[in-house]
């Protein structure tokens, strides 16, 4: 008799210990770990040759934009302006990144800016151990609309429009997507982003954002 | 019955937790190489290309098949004829080992060029002993080059863990999803059974 009226309480109990933790993890786990995908990735888009116009027998004299490399890039809505210094692929095939977190590195194996086609990359650390927070730190948060400058060498302004961020698992990088030649002129903006592992110091993901010349 | 239930109720999290961390561990192999190459025309000897002609090309080398696949890019370079992969470190010129097709230029299209496994092993062991070179009509022996590189594979830029999401958070958080979503079960199961 006392049995039966305990066991029914310790049921609801539990039943409502179980609904709690339901309730209360599923938002956080559907919560993204980072801003989701936006925007449309400017990749082989061609200019369709015209069959009409037949191919000139000499080579036109035209002035051909030899770019210039990379001093600094401004990103005005987030009080980004940071200089710039060129990186190369490292031994082991990643990319450089600059030992100055609040320096960002152009590798120097990708289109100039101003060049009339190809892919710019730019990568800067979101953070590091010891400088807290670097040049890239709010990358995750541009959306496609937002200028983007980046002033050259030769001291002419570029300027661009964000036209897609997303966020890549690192193990799966789709390299030819990020940094493979583009038939337009783009510009690559690389972070980290995504799950931390903290014995490791490691970001599961890379956080890319792509920009096209303003028109 | 009971005994049962109660294990199930214990299963589901550790389970959960299982899955998660051999998923994290899988990772991808990689069976190519990336390659890139930056052809300038003042790379070109002893003349050098028209000004301001440059190509950006990535290679994805597979060194068991001897498939090489890349996409070019160029500026300046509308009326290119050929192009190629040359034996020949910097400021050697060397012979053909790779023809390419120039028709892909610009299109982002990726072509594919086979070669012997052997000579893909070598210029993926050793891409610098290699360059990348587009010609001309008006510069037939070449009128952009640039040496063969290792292009990136990732870019690890962070280490500091304040963007970002913890990996022992999300472990938690499904753990309890996983054990309150059993405790929720049983319970509702034992009422009902009365």
């Amino acid at each position: 008799m006392r049995d039966t009226r305990r066991r029914p309480r310790r049921e609801l109990a539990g039943l409502a210990v179980g609904l709690c933790l339901v309730g209360v993890t599923t938002p956080r786990l559907l919560q993204p770990a980072a801003a989701q995908d936006v925007g449309v990735v400017p990749v082989a888009t061609a200019p369709q040759a015209d069959p009409v116009r037949p191919r000139p027998v000499a080579a036109p004299t035209r002035v051909v934009d030899p770019g210039t490399e990379p001093a600094r890039v401004r990103i005005p809505r987030l009080g980004i302006d940071a200089p710039v210094g060129a990186v190369d692929v490292l031994p082991d095939g990643q990319l450089d990144v600059p030992e100055n977190a609040s320096t960002l590195g152009w590798w120097s194996g990708s289109a100039r800016p101003g060049q009339s086609g190809g892919s710019t990359v730019i990568d800067g650390h979101v953070d590091t151990v010891r400088q807290g927070s670097g040049a890239f730190f709010a990358l995750s948060t541009l959306v496609p609309g937002d200028a983007v400058e980046v002033v050259g060498r030769d001291g002419r302004v570029l300027l661009y429009t964000v036209s897609a961020r997303r966020e890549y698992a690192k193990r799966a990088l789709p390299v030819t997507e990020v940094f493979g030649p583009t038939p337009q002129p783009r510009l690559v903006l690389v972070t980290c982003g995504g799950s931390f592992d903290s014995a490791r110091r490691h970001y599961a993901d890379n956080v890319v954002v792509y920009a096209l010349p303003r028109t | 019955m009971t005994t049962r239930l109660r294990t199930t109720a214990w299963a589901a999290p550790v389970l959960a937790a299982g899955l998660l961390l051999s998923s994290a561990a899988a990772a991808a192999a990689a069976t190519t190489t990336a390659l890139t190459a930056s052809a300038l025309a003042a790379n070109e000897a002893p003349t050098p290309g028209p000004a301001g002609a440059s190509a950006q090309a990535t290679f994805t080398v597979d060194a068991s098949s001897g498939q090489i696949c890349y996409t070019v890019t160029s500026t300046g370079l509308s009326d290119a004829v050929a192009a190629h992969i040359h034996r020949g470190a910097t400021g050697t010129n060397g012979p053909v080992v790779v023809p390419l097709d120039v028709a892909g230029f610009n299109k982002g299209t990726r072509a594919c060029a086979t070669a012997t496994a052997a000579l893909a092993t070598e210029i993926a062991a050793d891409p610098a002993g290699f360059y990348f070179n587009v010609h001309t009509p008006a510069y037939s022996n070449g009128a952009a080059r640039g040496q063969l590189g290792l292009g990136p594979s990732g870019v690890p830029a962070g280490s500091g863990g304040l963007a970002g999401t913890s990996d022992t958070t999300g472990l938690l958080l499904l753990t309890l999803l996983a054990g309150g979503g059993a405790l929720t079960v049983v319970s509702a199961r034992r009422l009902l059974r009365r």
